[in-house]
């Protein structure tokens, strides 16, 4: 079975679910956080075209999010309540596409051999030991895994369940 | 072992670990909080999830199988705080682990042909026609979904990320 018809079908699935639950939030919301600590809206689209990086390097793909996305969205950062601290949803989810669209071809084109790699990264090699390990877990569970967070989200503000 | 295999059993792995640990400190009575109406709380999360298990077995072995949606926990069940209605928490974790493992055990068996696999399944055959996309969509995404809910319901409730 070719890559390109689980991981990518699903990737864009993740995306489009997450765009869905972007719907309906007050501009003035996007940052709020019920509890400290929480990921907000911001931060979840922003971690998650950050994150983008990682399958693009798997893949042997040159994509970068812009200077300063890691200290913003990075696996160390801390989701703040400050709305001027990020870039705006718009900008936010037009990296995440540009990610995406940049991984989407060398997807359809990876070999079995490929996936079968051993994880270059020496500190993910543990968690995830080969290439399409890597690709999967990225690529499918993270991003709908906070998917769901932003789901929970919106309940915890007060919005409507999308279903 | 197919790469694809390889890749959508280690997302199921981690996830029944990551599920166990996001209610492992959760009292019977936190199990049913919800921080707001019909907010999706622990007790329904894992019981939603553990009646999709037997389905995805199903479809890795080409059988026909209940609709999940007329399951008592399915989509069309709603959220309740009644905690009699769900199971204890040690006995939702069993069942989680159990039905993800009797997952694993099918698929680790199975080759890529598994994928092939028609949807025994009217109302799915539009959206998840084959076991190709059905698979990495409840093993990957449906579960992670629901897991990430649970991560933010964590942090509503005050407590902390595991």
């Amino acid at each position: 079975m070719a890559i390109n018809s689980t991981v990518k079908h699903n990737l864009h699935f993740g995306v489009g679910y997450l765009k869905m639950l972007l719907q309906g939030i007050d501009a003035d919301n996007l940052a709020k956080q019920p509890q400290p600590g929480m990921n907000h809206p911001l931060w979840i689209v922003g971690h998650l075209a950050w994150t983008n990086e990682f399958p693009a390097g798997l893949l042997g793909v040159t994509y970068k999010v812009p200077e300063g996305w890691d200290k913003l969205f990075g696996m160390k950062s801390e989701p703040t309540d400050d709305a001027s601290k990020y870039p705006d949803l718009q900008t936010l989810l037009a990296e995440l596409d540009k990610g995406v669209e940049a991984i989407g071809p060398a997807l359809e084109s990876i070999t079995e051999e490929q996936l079968a790699a051993q994880m270059p990264n020496e500190g993910f090699r543990q968690m995830m030991p080969t290439v399409g390990d890597g690709l999967t877990f990225i690529l499918n569970g993270h991003i709908t895994f906070h998917a769901g967070q932003l789901s929970a989200w919106r309940r915890a503000i007060g919005m409507p369940p999308l279903f | 072992m197919s790469e694809v295999i390889k890749g959508l059993l280690l997302v199921w792995n981690k996830n029944k670990d990551y599920g166990q640990k996001l209610v492992a400190d959760l009292s019977e009575q936190q199990m049913v909080v919800q921080p707001g109406p019909g907010a999706n709380h622990p007790a329904w999360v894992l019981s939603h999830l553990n009646a999709y298990h037997p389905a995805i077995e199903c479809i890795i072995k080409g059988e026909a199988f209940e609709d999940p949606k007329d399951h008592p926990f399915g989509m069309k069940s709603k959220p309740e705080p009644d905690r009699s209605i769900y199971a204890s928490k040690d006995e939702l974790i069993a069942s989680y682990i159990k039905g993800h493992d009797a997952v694993e055990v099918a698929l680790s068996t199975a080759t890529d042909d598994v994928f092939n696999n028609k949807i025994n399944l009217e109302r799915w055959l539009k959206v998840l026609p084959t076991a190709g996309v059905a698979l990495p969509y409840l093993m990957a995404m449906h579960e992670n979904i629901h897991l990430g809910q649970l991560s933010a319901w964590r942090r509503v409730q005050g407590l902390p990320s595991v």
